[in-house]
């Protein structure tokens, strides 16, 4: 082959990956960038979030699945800056829209907040206002975010009220002038005409009124049949699943492009769960809204998700789609995770564990966070960090056992006493 | 109509309490060194009126019998008349004359460390550990540390006499009369026989002693404010509102202050016992010539029917003004049913 042959396909290959890098790029939705968020302890500083990167196309779900405390809801919190103090998103950047939100104001963040990008939380009891009425939650979105059509509705319906007062007065007038020449069958009628019409006058809409009158469409939408009467309830005198629909509605009602659920089924029994699960589903479609869904149950994962970013210790490990993720998994993390899910088909085998447990984010294990719990562990893992590798088409993953660059290192001894005390602690 | 049922509940638990304070009283005043029938009758008399007052008083009969003659004359409203004040002016009178202006400076000082207290410790809550906390926090310790009655002679000195800006005793302007008594409560009564004035000059007059005793239950609600508030903004609630896109401003006043009241108002509802203590101190101090002066008296000439008039009275009040809390709690918080 020669030099410029060679060149040639280079070229090739360049140009290749700029058109589907185009072509992504249309379609992308969000892109999170080496994403880090601390926390500033006194004990010292927790690197609950510590270079993360994924991203997010238009009408995909994607899941984001890892062990609690591994940094899941510290995601999706920086994604909505929402992260409070003692935390702070000290890097990276998370472009929606390529607008990177990071960089925008307060004031600017806030109207993407509820707007385009919202979130439902995982306990729906103490995520809802104890003291503000269900209905009143759900219209306060819309006061917030769609003022300007909950005043065009208001314009029309003025107009319509507007016509209709005009005739009445007509309607009087005539009465008024021809009041001699009318017979008394013909007052009675015109009396009753009057009434009729000032029945139909609408008392004047208000911004309040026309945002309750959406928020009850809207749970009509969550599948909750009595939205009506719901709207004046407060969320106590509401069941699980229907909390639930209600923060599903708040979430939806400006028709979001990405909404974030944060363990969305965690607090709801088993029935209400599938339930939930299948209105997100549908929800999903109907509004074409793209999701990120945060989970420790697998099983939601495989139901609901396009692709899986699977998250250990503040980094994410393994990103593919749900299909190559389940059937061939191969960080050794997904791999203790899946081997830990019940099946029935194995009836007699042994459920795989992941020794060990998840490490403290103050001080967290050096190079792979993974290696003292790692059964694949190499003799490389506790000095290098793996890097972040696209080993197949949309499959990245960060594991030195995929990396060609650390083929030859040789494979860690455990020592016997070691793996013991780990099983312990 | 579970509201009304509710308020006759609480009080029928009420006979309980009251019984219970007007037996210690009783038992108290009984114990009390010293003689009614002598201070009635000063330093001359005969064996005869000695022992013609002792048995128009009722004080010849066994203790126990005027323990019950006690108790039903109470509770059908005849209290007798004072031995030692304006003598022969009937108790119910005299206490009531005196107890409004007591209870006037109470309630207007708990009105606003209610006002002041809720308000700087939401800004405290909002500006936690910064300048402004440490500041309203730093006040408020002092405030509480302070003896009422001391904290009354300082403002008298400064904003009376060294600063004159505001009278520094009693109620009224000399010269200035009375309104027709009708319900005792003098801004009440200013009102209806239309004398505005005389309203002005009263709350003139009480600008420094309701100042100096709101500083008693300010410390405390500011405090009780910012603590739930505090524990309030962490709620998952609040964060659903920031999720949605609220201001800050409205995720405070909308979403977490109501949620936050509830522990304020019944610590209001508690410091007011407090501060009808603290009222007869300053009322002293500025010679409102209140309950407080009153009752000095009726301890010192062990009037028995003034004493367990006035502790009756204030009793009754601490007890409604708790009953109010606690029906307070049903507005703000709808998981609550009576």
């Amino acid at each position: 082959m020669t030099l410029t042959e060679k060149k040639e396909i280079i070229e090739e290959n360049r140009k290749n990956q700029m058109k589907s890098a185009i072509k992504e790029d249309s379609n992308l939705l969000l892109q999170v960038k080496n994403l880090k968020t601390y926390f500033y302890t006194e004990e010292g500083i927790v690197k609950a979030v510590d270079g993360v990167s994924f991203n997010i196309f238009k009408n995909e779900v994607l899941g984001l699945v890892g062990e609690t405390g591994c940094g899941k809801s510290v995601t999706a919190l920086s994604i909505l800056r929402l992260v409070r103090s003692p935390g702070e998103i000290i890097e990276g950047s998370i472009e929606f829209n390529n607008v990177n939100l990071l960089e925008l104001s307060e004031e600017e963040m806030r109207s993407h907040r509820g707007n385009d990008i919202t979130m439902i939380f995982q306990d729906p009891l103490n995520s809802l206002n104890p003291v503000i009425l269900a209905g009143d939650q759900v219209a306060e979105v819309f006061l917030l975010h769609q003022e300007e059509e909950l005043n065009k509705i208001i314009d029309v319906r003025l107009l319509e009220r507007d016509k209709l007062v005009q005739e009445l007065k007509e309607l009087k007038k005539e009465f008024k002038e021809n009041k001699e020449q009318l017979s008394e069958t013909e007052k009675e009628e015109f009396k009753v005409k009057i009434k009729d019409l000032k029945k139909k006058i609408p008392k004047a809409p208000n911004l309040k009124d026309v945002a309750l009158e959406k928020a009850e469409q809207i749970i009509k939408e969550v599948g909750i049949a009595d939205a009506k009467q719901i709207l004046k309830r407060y969320p106590h005198e509401l069941s699980g699943g229907m909390r639930q629909r209600i923060m599903i509605a708040m979430g939806l009602s400006c028709t979001p492009l990405l909404l974030i659920a944060d363990e969305p089924t965690t607090a709801l029994d088993v029935t209400i769960q599938a339930q939930i699960l299948d209105l997100m589903k549908n929800l999903q479609k109907k509004f074409d809204t793209s999701i990120l869904m945060i989970t420790h149950d697998l099983g939601i994962i495989a139901e609901l998700c396009d692709r899986v970013a699977v998250m250990y210790s503040g980094n994410i490990v393994e990103y593919a789609t749900a299909e190559d993720l389940f059937k061939n998994p191969r960080h050794p993390y997904t791999q203790g995770l899946i081997g830990a899910i019940p099946s029935v088909e194995k009836k007699d085998t042994k459920l795989t564990v992941i020794r060990g447990m998840v490490p403290n984010l103050i001080y967290p294990p050096s190079g792979c966070r993974f290696h003292p719990r790692c059964t694949e562990r190499l003799e490389i893992c506790d000095k290098i960090k793996p890097r972040f590798l696209e080993i197949n088409d949309r499959y990245f993953i960060a594991c030195h056992l995929f990396d060609p660059e650390y083929k030859e290192s040789p494979k860690y001894q455990w020592d016997e006493t070691e793996s013991e005390e780990s099983y312990k602690v | 109509m579970s509201l009304i049922k509710y308020i006759v509940r609480r009080f029928i638990a009420l006979l309980p309490v009251l019984f219970g304070v007007l037996t210690l009283t009783f038992v108290l005043s009984r114990f009390m060194p010293g003689d009614p029938v002598l201070a009635f009758l000063g330093d001359r008399f005969t064996t005869e009126q000695y022992n013609f007052q002792l048995h128009r008083l009722g004080l010849d009969k066994p203790i126990i019998e005027q323990y019950f003659i006690y108790l039903g004359d109470l509770f059908t409203g005849q209290w007798g008349v004072s031995v030692s004040i304006n003598k022969g002016q009937p108790v119910w009178d005299l206490v009531l004359d005196r107890f409004t202006r007591t209870f006037d400076i109470a309630i207007m000082a708990i009105i606003i460390s209610a006002i002041v207290g809720i308000k700087t410790g939401i800004i405290s809550a909002t500006n936690r550990n910064k300048p402004k906390d440490t500041i309203f926090r730093g006040m408020a310790l002092v405030g509480v540390a302070i003896p009422v009655f001391w904290m009354g002679m300082i403002l008298r000195l400064v904003f009376s006499y060294y600063i004159p800006l505001f009278p520094g005793l009693n109620y009224k302007s000399p010269g200035i009369g009375d309104p027709p008594i009708i319900t005792n409560f003098r801004v009440i009564d200013s009102i209806l026989s239309g004398q505005i004035y005389l309203i002005i000059d009263y709350l003139y007059h009480l600008i420094l002693p309701v100042f100096c005793l709101s500083f008693i239950s300010l410390a405390s609600v500011v405090r009780q404010t910012r603590s739930s508030m505090l524990e309030v903004l962490e709620q998952d609630y609040v964060r659903t509102a920031r999720a949605k896109g609220c201001k800050e401003e409205d995720v405070i006043n909308i979403h977490a202050r109501k949620n936050a009241m509830i522990p304020v108002v019944t610590v209001i509802g508690m410091s007011f016992g407090g501060l009808l203590g603290g009222a007869i101190l300053t009322e002293t101090t500025f010679n409102l010539n209140g309950v407080g002066a009153l009752v000095m008296i009726a301890i010192r000439n062990t009037d028995y029917w003034v004493l367990n008039a006035v502790v009756f009275v204030i009793t009754l009040t601490f007890v409604m003004v708790n009953l109010g809390a606690d029906l307070i709690y049903g507005l703000i918080d709808p998981r609550i049913r009576y």
